[in-house]
């Protein structure tokens, strides 16, 4: 279980790439395998299947709610019944809309932007949630990537503490 | 009342809060699909600490969680569980002895084998519908056009468990296995196996597993015992649904597609709340074969069928008979050959289908309802 995900939609913005070399970076130098994992539109839900059934995944890692829209029978998302502990960023607050009444599983850990703080529907209860400034996503910014790293190392450290 | 609800990921979990709520409970739902039940320290950690994090007066789940339920012993918390599932892995029994424990488990005769195991506060209940919610789907002419059939199969065909298990049997011992899976294919009701399966018999398979150095662990009389069920289930069920399938359109919903069945409709999975009820509502006949590790209970997707007004077209099952009347509630088939004359004779009368569809609703409704069941639990744990 030396594996990392990270999964994006096609078509996210060209300085998103910058956030996850920085995620790449800092699993790589955790001594995990990190593959980059593209959603397409064009791939029906069962092509997504073999590759989230693989229990090898010790975390996952997600911009912008990338793959929530793969299911179950039971309609919530595939994410919830995967072992891998998961870390996802919301960056853009729209991507969050359309999940924000979902429930999120024990070991999924969400992180949405200060902006967005008081904005959650009061009946929904997400067990890890935590807020972040925003990513200026900007090249080389320092800022980004301590904030960044800073995120990844807390659900690190308490997976692996606990 | 604050409740703090574990999830395993069930069918009845939003059912069970969506009564609980009504009733007037607080209840706050833990996702996770435990990748060991019984061996996770992530899950035990996270529990207990939201369990810690908020004044909880019980904890309640669909299933057993040994897990869970060793937080709440740990803190004097009282637990009650649900079980729909069958056969239950009692190799961690000490987690069921916890005093704190309330375990409700909807087929009769493993409630009583666990019973007899130990101390162990276990009691025999069957599962209930959302009435209401199955009430309030109905079908749209789409729908009518993607799910009307004669008859519908919603469910697992089990491929091949036992093969794995008898590669390393000598010819005697498989021929032995054979016989009695034979045997009990005919016989409903009543489960023969596990008597036949007797300490001797399962040593000797294993002194073989030794001899032919397989690779696999010994086997337990649990093991095969699940292990032929499982098959048996898979016979019975391939065998109605490609016999059924020669003189009537037959549509199956299961993430298997095995290629004895290539002459019927494949439809893929079935959303459990969205397409699932629409399936039941528009087929005339439900086909649903008792998984045979479920000894005497009804099996959850029996009472979905029944909620939607449909008509349950089921093997003989002893606690089925105990509340609904075959012919006039429900069908209930004996042998494949019954199924195939049962299935013929009800396809050929709509106003008696509809009937024992109108019946086995209102029984249903009588019976199996939430709010009843959480009352028995609530009382019997002394909430």
């Amino acid at each position: 279980m030396n594996k990392v995900m990270v999964v994006y939609e096609k078509g996210m913005p060209e300085t998103y790439h910058i956030l996850m070399d920085i995620i790449r970076e800092c699993f790589e130098q955790a001594g995990l395998a990190v593959s980059l994992f593209c959603m397409e539109d064009s791939m029906e839900q069962g092509g997504y299947q073999e590759t989230f059934a693989d229990a090898e995944w010790k975390y996952i890692c997600t911009l912008d709610m990338a793959g929530f829209q793969i299911g179950t029978i039971l309609g919530g998302p595939r994410y919830n019944i995967m072992h891998a502990k998961q870390i996802h960023i919301v960056i853009n607050e729209e991507s969050f809309v359309r999940y924000s009444d979902i429930e999120f599983a024990l070991n999924l850990y969400l992180f949405l932007p200060d902006t967005m703080r008081g904005s959650l529907p009061e009946k929904v209860y997400i067990p890890n949630l935590s807020f972040y400034e925003p990513f200026t996503t900007k090249r080389n910014s320092a800022n980004d990537k301590e904030k960044l790293l800073r995120i990844l190392e807390s659900v690190r450290k308490e997976c692996e503490t606990l | 009342m604050k409740i703090l609800l574990y999830d395993i990921g069930s069918f009845t979990q939003k059912d069970l809060i969506y009564y609980l709520e009504k009733n007037g409970c607080i209840c706050r739902n833990l996702l996770y699909k435990c990748h060991d039940i019984n061996h996770d320290e992530f899950f035990k950690k996270k529990f207990e600490q939201k369990l810690l994090e908020d004044s909880y007066d019980i904890v309640m789940s669909m299933n057993f969680n040994p897990i869970v339920a060793e937080v709440c012993s740990k803190h004097n918390m009282k637990y009650i569980s649900w079980i729909y599932d069958s056969p239950i892995s009692t190799e961690n029994l000490e987690c069921f002895c916890y005093p704190t424990n309330y375990i409700f488990l909807f087929d009769r005769i493993e409630a009583e084998r666990i019973r007899r195991l130990g101390n162990i506060n276990i009691f025999h209940l069957p599962l209930a519908v959302n009435f209401e919610r199955l009430h309030n789907i109905k079908p749209s002419s789409a729908n009518i056009l993607a799910y009307s059939a004669d008859i519908s199969f919603v469910g697992l065909f089990y491929q091949n468990p036992l093969k794995a298990m008898m590669e390393y049997i000598e010819d005697y011992e498989k021929g032995y296995i054979d016989g009695l899976i034979k045997t009990q294919l005919k016989v409903y009701g009543y489960n023969f196996i596990e008597e036949m399966l007797t300490e001797e018999f399962i040593q000797k398979i294993n002194s073989q597993l030794v001899a032919k150095k397989a690779p696999q662990e010994p086997l337990t009389q649990r093991k095969l015992l699940t292990g032929i069920q499982r098959h048996i289930t898979h016979i019975e069920r391939l065998a109605l649904c490609n016999m059924l399938g020669r003189t009537y359109q037959v549509n199956y919903y299961s993430t298997e597609q095995p290629a004895l069945l290539a002459h019927l409709q494949y439809c893929g999975t079935a959303n459990y709340f969205t397409e699932m009820p629409l399936i039941f509502k528009l087929s005339k006949l439900n086909l649903n074969p008792t998984l045979r590790s479920i000894q005497s209970g009804i099996p959850l997707r029996a009472l979905d069928i029944l909620g939607c007004e449909s008509v349950l077209f089921s093997n003989y099952q002893p606690e089925l008979a105990e509340y609904f009347e075959d012919g006039v509630d429900v069908i209930m088939y004996e042998s494949i050959e019954d199924a195939l004359e049962k299935a013929d004779y009800y396809l050929r009368n709509e106003q008696i289908r509809l009937e024992i569809a109108k019946n086995g609703y209102r029984k249903a409704c009588e019976n199996f309802t939430y709010p009843d069941k959480i009352a028995y639990m609530f009382k019997t744990a002394g909430i």
